[in-house]
């Protein structure tokens, strides 16, 4: 593109492996190979041979903090053809989940970049069509690194503005362009 | 034949294309050439233009079907004359052109018309004036005479030369270019042009660079690059244009940008060798300064490939013998690179790496040239870097060379032999310091072991000694490294390195790995211990795929498990061992699958080794016990991997064989002989495991039966009546295998051996007899307890099952009987909505996993749906009310047997059944309605029909879906259900026009916000993009 | 002790709604969406709603009052609708809409000349302006506006005002509906005045926000305008005598927060069950739940450290004090500090009310009397889902005259008398109204919508059911 980007050779870092299965295993699942699931089928009958019935079965799965990860992970940047999370803008230390609240902190590229205000507008777009509607969520510049830090915080904030950025027509297929890798969320698209 | 006749009425109603008998009578001998001539005689003499050019084409079109035996050299003679006097008129030479083509391919064309015919052109045809199509008849010829004529043309010598520079000139057309250049080629190498240099170097390299785009839909399908590597095959045709064209190369890269400047690259790396050292010398130092700013500013991949290899061609012309010593240029560019490494944080000393590594692929003079220049430079900044982030790049930029001298001494009967270079002999205790300190040190590991793997492949340079050392410092790496990239990274290497090394590999690393794997689980808590013996067991998969290496993968994974199996753990850590077990049984199928699927040989002759003592642990653990804990391996999960594996080895033997092994078995199922089957000795005394009263313990043993004879072959010699051990199962299934695994693998069992023997003497009456028995005598009888009913009615689809797959007759007498009894609904709900169901067994076919062995008939799903759905949609039509209802789970359980693509042709009867479905109450068959119904969404596109089909009922296939989405009181629902009614959803947008549903998306939306907090994470996941998807809808 | 009683929640609008309003004078609601639609409800008061005095709530367990869904205009508009204000003729509507319009709507008169009069058959006629409202013999000679508009007729846009250059936030027309003004996302207000056939002239842009202009409020009965912006500034204008229309005053908010003040259960004195329970309703709807204390604290959302827009306003109905939400929750109340137009305005409180955006305010008649102080009900709401009722009173001394003269800095208090939490769901709240007759019928009934589209209306009841 002619256009001068704001920040024309970003740092990239290698994503992250798909969100490690780790956490969502508890217990006994934590002790088998997801390869062992095939043969489970049968462990509703005798337990003999099998061992007591293995937890966690039908109990609700919270949204995690690193399930709003794996929302975020993959949007692409408005100037670059990389993911938010290889720019590290969106980092899963850096997003916090307690009942119906949700906070993002995102990590603009450079002190200066115009584009976090769009980049924030994406989170919260993603986070509006992905999230249960019963979230709260506050996005935030993380502290000191950008320079209109409150300026970007407060916009982002004023859902106001938000509705209306989304009836501009122009904006929102920036917004969804940003989007339409969303659904990557870490792994290759399913070809 | 009166050929006046027919040429006059030919010529007069003006079709010119001569009539078959004219051409037969010809080609066989009836008509001579001549008389065509003769009667054509006043219209090819006539004044009047119109006349003679029917005329002309005429006798060219015959001429084109006639046969080259038929010209005798007098017609030739004549017929060149002829139509060589044609070429100086306007509208004759077309199709002069095309006779000439015709005649010049002759026997009796000779030099001399040759000659006569190209001068006769170069005079009378001003190229500009015709088409790129008679410019393209023109080019023909000339081609034509080339091939066979060439030395009548080189004896005119510059006559010749001249003429033709002077005809081609100007050529735009891409055809014509592509046919010029292959002239221009044959004649700069076989012709003397040294005269006329400049003038053929005009011809050519007024093309240079090439700048075409092929027009959409060019009928030639020329591309640019035809384009430019044939114009390079001119460029690089002769020396005599090197004085000419390294100044032009010169001055284009001042302008040459994206493609221009990689075929300027590529075609100075093609041009380079011909024009040879003394001339590239000249100019040597320019040409570097500009490649160099390629190599080393340049952001796209291909350019910059580009330029290092005209880099490497600049070194070939500059120092092509190892006698040329690589003084001069080559010293100033290694000194340009080695200065650009001193900082090699910089992108510029990756640069200079590749510079590096392109002069040292160039020759044998500068290749060890540039070694001796770089090493003792790079092992001076490894040993004291001036920042210590500066060793990883250094050794990159190390092991780079390192490969690259790989890729040149390693390959056989390369032409560079590391013997006669030994550039690396000096350096060789340098070398190995250094990749030992990178093997030890993190963040330098994996280059490292990249550098050990390249030294290991240079022929004669590493003796086993050297390498054992740093397979031993990468085994350290893949054993203990916490960074799982980097482990991984290092065991890639140590797998190639393997394949040249793999007694090292056997003698220092396995030992190494399996010494890791403990001999009883680490605890349930102990996440870390789990990690650990996990890796190393994926370390050990990998590494003794090699056939040199996998029996060593057998004997110790199976001596690992002998050692668990002997102990009796309880309660929790029992449970471990179980999943420990299941790692190491899984991770030698795993290596068994993934070595069967590459053909290697080595597999089948473990058979004798790995399934009696797997057979042995499962069958004695089975055994019945006096106090002690549960045996790990009773374990069903342990079981049915094992089934696998027996299932995969089986298949692999030859018919005698299995008949071998089939005997044992039958001896151990049948009478209880389980010496048999096991390695060693077993206190064996309780009979056989399927006797009556046998403990579940040992009728879970029926899983090493059913999947060994599963993979039989169909030819497979058994030491049975087949309708006795049929008759056998079908007993058992009912009345004793009663658990629900039992069922299982008795059951596929059963499909299978009907699939497979249906024709063997006495089966079909047997088989016949049996069902009859079967369905009269247990299914229907009321009075029979449901247990005993469920599993006959389930014994009876299976083996409908292995029938329907080979379309034998049976089958549908079958699949009527149970369409039939959906009438009872209310009289016998137990048994029908079974039976309704059930027939989701035949919807299985051959089953899921592809390894099935099964057979299956062409057509069978297409014949089975044919017979079903009509019968079904009857009784449909025929019910009421609630009756109706197991038609439509019947119906629903049926859908998986065939692809959408089927469904297409009777959708508007099958469609609004598939909608009904969607209320169905039972979670499991909306859940097929649903995939059926995707699959069919997504290639409605592809008839009209089903478009507006899947159009008019879209609200209603919209609302339908949601029920499944959401939670609907009275409407069972499952995570599988949900995640398919999103993806189906999800498919939505695709399939159906956005005007047909606008009205519903925001309910659509509202609704899958909800399913947004879906208590199962897969199912938000499918939720999220079917929302996502949604919102795109416009 | 009062409660906040649901009484309707009509089928609701496919995007959010943004703004609700009662018309002056007929039975009608109308909200507005940014599904680009107006819906109209109508509604019927049960003959029995006159109140025992004028300040007085009903019972929890008198009738209640019916409204249904009559008719949705399918508007021009092409972007969100965002507010909506009746003319307090109650003849025309005015919509503000982000795609920068202001669209004037009427109700299309039935044909002939009669048209007027069948157009107006049935419905509410209000009594003549000499009779003031709160006026105690007011028997209603037709029943009528015990039943609902029986016909409402085609709603038309007849004009459309142009001259915003982006989002049209709030239309507001002054209280003898002789003018009308519009402020943006521009950071500009434009007053109108309205001339005859549904024409508009603009008179004044007033251009000194340094930010969107989010709410605008016209005084209750004076010509002066009060406008809330994102730049956390309120600015007070009117139309100078000797000059144009000009700003008089800028406000800038600097009271720190005080905490809310719960009344002291009056169950103590009349300890009835439904009247603990109401208090507990109360107690528990305001203060944050354990698990949104958990959650407050395990992510501390760090503040917006820029000062806070200024979300909404309303007027004291006497005039003499004006209410700001701010986007922090809190609400401040800004008291006039003479008897002039343009005399200045202090800020006098600033009370905790939400825990996120205090979106809307509504300020009506109704609760403690006059005469004890009572300067009416606010009701507020906003992005934490809470539906808050408040009772504004200023001290009154002894002998009934109240405490301090308007020179001096008056005192208020601001006490909840009923919440609701989720009066919405999960949903933001946008926009509360009041429903204000001027035979004070209908007391304490209020309308409200949310971000999911849906429309509620409630009533403050005297008591639990």
């Amino acid at each position: 593109m002619s256009r001068q980007l704001d920040n024309d050779n970003p740092t990239i870092f290698a994503p992250t492996a798909p969100a490690t299965s780790a956490r969502r295993k508890t217990g006994k699942a934590l002790l088998w190979d997801d390869r062992a699931d095939e043969f489970l089928d049968y462990d509703e009958e005798d337990r003999e041979g099998m061992g007591e019935a293995d937890v966690g079965r039908g109990e609700r799965e919270e949204i995690d903090a690193e399930e709003v990860f794996d929302l975020l992970r993959s949007i692409t940047d408005p100037e670059h053809p990389v993911s938010l999370e290889q720019l590290r803008v969106v980092n899963p230390d850096d997003i916090f989940v307690s009942g119906n609240r949700v906070l993002v902190y995102l990590t603009p590229t450079i002190p200066h970049c115009s584009m976090s205000t769009l980049i924030g507008l994406s989170l919260r777009v993603r986070l509006m069509r992905a999230l249960p509607p019963r979230f709260r969520v506050d996005i935030r510049i993380k502290e000191g690194t950008h320079q209109s830090e409150h300026a970007v915080n407060k916009q982002l904030n004023d859902k106001e503005r938000v509705q209306a950025a989304l009836e501009n027509q122009h904006l929102l297929q920036v917004v969804e362009g940003c989007l339409a890798t969303a659904g990557k969320r870490g792994r290759e698209p399913a070809a | 034949m009166d050929v006046p006749r027919i040429v006059k009425t030919q010529i007069t109603i003006g079709e010119l294309d001569p009539p078959a008998d004219l051409i037969s009578g010809v080609n066989d001998g009836k008509v001579q050439l001549l008389e065509v001539v003769k009667a054509l005689g006043e219209y090819l003499t006539s004044v009047e233009d119109g006349v003679r050019l029917k005329g002309l084409t005429f006798l060219s079109n015959l001429l084109k079907s006639t046969t080259p035996s038929k010209f005798n050299r007098p017609a030739t003679v004549t017929l060149t004359r002829f139509f060589t006097s044609g070429v100086d008129d306007f509208d004759s030479l077309p199709p002069s052109l095309s006779a000439l083509l015709v005649l010049s391919k002759l026997p009796t064309f000779d030099d001399d018309a040759a000659v006569e015919v190209y001068r006769a052109i170069c005079e009378n045809v001003n190229m500009k004036a015709y088409t790129q199509v008679v410019r393209n008849q023109v080019y023909q010829l000339f081609d034509s005479f080339l091939a066979s004529h060439r030395n009548a043309l080189k004896s005119m010598g510059a006559d010749f030369l001249n003429s033709y520079t002077k005809m081609v000139d100007g050529e735009k057309d891409p055809r014509n270019l592509m046919l010029l250049f292959a002239m221009d080629r044959v004649i700069l190498l076989e012709f003397d042009i040294s005269q006329l240099v400049e003038d053929f170097f005009d011809i050519t390299f007024c093309y240079f660079p090439i700048s075409f785009r092929p027009p959409p839909n060019d009928p030639y399908g020329i591309t640019a690059d035809d384009l430019k590597a044939s114009l390079r095959l001119c460029m690089s045709a002769t020396p005599l244009f090197a004085k000419m064209a390294l100044p032009l190369f010169l001055e284009k890269f001042a302008t040459a940008v994206g493609p221009a400047m990689k075929d300027l690259m590529l075609t100075m790396a093609a041009c380079f060798p011909t024009y040879g050292a003394a001339a590239v010398s000249e100019r040597g130092t320019e040409l570097w300064e500009a490649i160099k700013t390629e190599i080393l500013y340049q952001s796209d991949a291909g350019i910059e490939a580009a330029s290092l290899s005209a880099l490497e061609s600049l070194m070939r012309a500059m120092y092509p013998t190892p006698r040329d010593s690589p003084t001069g240029l080559a010293q100033d560019i290694i000194k340009e690179c080695l200065k650009l490494l001193e900082d090699p944080e910089k992108s510029q000393s990756l640069a200079a790496t590749k510079a590096l590594v392109a002069m040292f692929k160039s020759t044998a003079s500068v290749g060890p040239f540039v070694v001796s220049q770089t090493l003792p430079h790079l092992f001076r900044q490894f040993n004291h870097p001036t920042n210590p982030s500066h060793r990883a790049p250094i050794l990159w930029s190390l092991t780079s060379l390192l490969i690259a001298a790989s890729k040149v001494y390693a390959p056989p009967g390369s032409p560079r032999q590391y013997s006669h270079e030994r550039p690396f002999e000096q350096y060789r205790e340098a070398l190995m310091d250094t990749l030992r300190e990178g093997l030890r040190t993190n963040g330098l590991k994996e280059p490292a072991a990249r550098g050990c793997v390249a030294l290991s492949e240079i022929p004669g340079l590493w003796s086993r000694t050297e390498v054992e050392e740093v397979v031993r410092g990468m085994g350290d790496i893949v054993l203990n490294e916490r960074n799982a990239d980097v482990r991984k990274a290092v065991l890639k290497s140590l797998t190639t390195l393997a394949q040249n090394f793999p007694a090292s590999i056997e003698s220092t690393t396995l030992p190494l790995l399996f010494h890791a794997l403990p001999d009883s689980s680490p605890p349930m808590a102990d996440a870390s211990g789990r990690d650990k013996y996990r890796s190393v067991l994926s370390s050990v998969a990998e590494l003794c795929f090699l056939p040199a290496l996998f029996e060593i993968l057998v004997i110790r994974t199976l001596n690992k498990l002998d050692v668990i199996a002997s102990l009796s753990p309880e309660g929790e850590q029992r449970e471990c061992e179980v999943a420990y077990s299941f790692d190491i049984l899984n991770t030698l199928h795993g290596v068994i699958v993934k070595k069967l699927e590459a053909k290697h040989a080595d597999v089948v002759k473990h058979f004798d080794t790995v399934i009696p003592r797997l057979t042995g642990l499962a069958v004695e653990a089975s055994k019945g016990r006096v106090g002690g804990g549960v045996p790990v391996w009773r374990d069903k999960r342990l079981l049915g991997l094992l089934g696998k594996v027996v299932d995969r080895l089986v298949w692999e033997l030859p018919a005698e064989r299995q008949a071998k092994y089939l005997i044992s078995l039958h001896g151990a199922f049948d009478r209880g002989e389980m010496g048999g089957i096991v390695a060693g000795s077993v206190q064996w005394t309780a009979g056989s495991p399927l006797r009556t009263g046998a403990p579940p313990s040992e009728q879970n043993l029926i899983v090493l039966y059913s999947s060994a004879i599963q993979a039989l072959k169909p030819d497979t010699a058994l030491p049975f009546a087949p309708a006795d051990l049929l008759a056998k199962l079908i007993n058992w299934t009912i009345h004793l295998g009663t658990a629900a695994f039992q069922q299982h693998y008795a059951l596929e069992l059963i499909t299978a051996f009907v699939n497979k023997r249906y024709t063997f003497p006495g089966m079909e009456e047997a088989l016949t007899s049996m069902m009859e028995r079967v369905w009269v005598g247990d299914v229907q009888d009321l009075e029979k307890e449901e247990g005993v009913r469920r599993r006959a009615l389930a014994v009876f689809l299976h083996i409908t099952r292995g029938l329907a797959l080979v379309r034998h007759s049976l089958a549908y007498t079958s699949v009527e009987r149970v369409v039939d009894v959906l009438k009872l609904a209310s009289y016998d709900p137990v048994i029908v909505g079974e039976a309704a169901r059930g027939l989701g067994v035949i919807a299985k076919g051959k089953g899921e996993d592809k390894s099935s062995h099964l057979t299956a008939k062409l057509l069978w799903a297409q014949k089975m749906w044919n017979f079903a759905l009509p019968k079904l949609m009857e009784g449909d039509a025929d019910a009421k009310g609630r009756e109706r209802l197991v038609y439509l789970s019947a119906f629903a359980s049926l859908l998986p047997l065939v692809p959408a693509s089927l469904l297409a042709s009777d959708l508007s009867n099958i469609l609004p059944l598939m909608i009904r479905t969607l209320s169905l109450p039972s979670a499991a068959e909306r859940a097929h309605a649903i995939t059926s119904l995707e699959s069919l969404l997504e290639t409605s596109n592809a008839s009209l029909a089903v478009d507006s089909l899947v159009h008019r009922y879209a609200e209603t296939i919209v609302e339908g879906l949601l029920k499944s989405v959401g939670e609907v009181p009275e409407m069972g629902s499952s995570a599988v259900v949900r995640g398919n009614a999103l993806r189906c959803l999800a498919a939505v947008p695709d399939a159906i026009r956005h005007e047909a549903l606008s009205s519903l998306k925001p309910v659509v939306l509202r609704d899958l916000g909800r399913a947004l907090d879906d208590p199962v994470r897969s199912v938000r996941w499918e939720a999220v993009e079917c929302r996502a998807r949604w919102y795109k809808y416009k | 002790m009062p409660q906040l009683q649901l009484i309707a929640s009509p089928q609701s609008h496919a995007e959010p709604a943004w703004a609700v309003a009662f018309n002056p004078k007929r039975n009608l609601l109308a909200s507005c969406s940014t599904d680009k639609t107006v819906r109209l409800y109508s509604y019927s008061l049960p003959s029995s709603s006159k109140p025992v005095h004028q300040h007085a709530f009903p019972s929890a367990s008198s009738d209640k009052p019916v409204i249904h869904h009559v008719k949705t205009i399918e508007t021009e508009h092409k972007r969100t609708i965002r507010s909506l204000a009746w003319a307090p003729s109650g003849k025309t509507l005015a919509t503000g809409s982000f795609d920068s319009t202001v669209a004037i709507w009427e109700e299309l008169d039935g044909d002939g000349d009669e048209g007027e009069e069948e157009g107006q058959e049935g419905v509410y006629k209000p009594k003549a302006p000499t009779k003031v409202s709160g006026d105690v013999d007011m028997d209603d000679d037709d029943g009528d506006e015990g039943q609902g508009e029986r016909d409402v007729k085609e709603w038309e846009c007849v004009t459309t005002l142009e001259g915003h250059e982006s989002e049209c936030k709030t239309v507001g027309w002054s209280a003898d509906g002789a003018l009308l003004a519009s402020c943006s996302r521009d950071k500009s207000v434009w007053v109108w005045e309205v001339q005859p056939d549904s024409d508009f002239e603009c008179i004044a842009v007033l251009m000194e926000h340094s930010q969107d202009v989010k709410n605008l409020s016209w005084h209750p009965h004076e010509e002066i305008l009060a406008s809330a912006s994102y730049d956390s500034h309120i600015h007070m204008q009117w139309d100078d005598p000797d000059g144009d229309w000009c700003i008089f005053q800028k406000l800038h908010p600097k009271l720190p927060l005080s905490q809310i003040n719960i009344p002291r259960s009056d169950a103590a004195a009349s300890p009835s069950q439904g009247q603990i329970s109401a208090y507990n309703s109360l107690v528990t709807a305001l203060l944050p739940t354990p698990e949104e204390r958990e959650a407050e604290t395990y992510l501390n959302v760090p503040p917006l450290l820029e000062d806070e827009t200024v979300w909404s306003l309303a007027w004291s109905p006497c005039g003499r004090f004006l209410a700001s939400g701010g986007d922090l929750g809190g609400i401040r109340i800004w008291a006039r500090t003479g008897n002039n137009p343009d005399s200045p305005f202090v800020e006098i409180a600033h009370t905790a009310a939400h825990s996120r955006s205090c979106f809307t305010l509504a300020w009506a008649q109704g609760g403690t009397l006059l005469a004890a102080g009572g300067l009416g009900i606010l009701a507020s709401a906003g992005a934490d889902g809470k539906i808050i009722v408040w009772q504004i009173t200023t001290p009154v001394s002894a002998d009934g005259a109240e405490a301090d003269a308007p020179s001096k800095k008056p005192k208020v208090s601001i006490a909840p008398i009923a919440a609701i939490r989720e009066a919405h769901g999960v949903a933001d709240v946008n926009c509360v109204s009041w429903l204000q007759r001027e035979d004070g019928g209908g007391q304490g009934v209020l309308a409200s919508c949310a971000d999911d589209g849906s429309v509620k209306v409630w009533r403050v009841v005297a008591d639990a059911e």
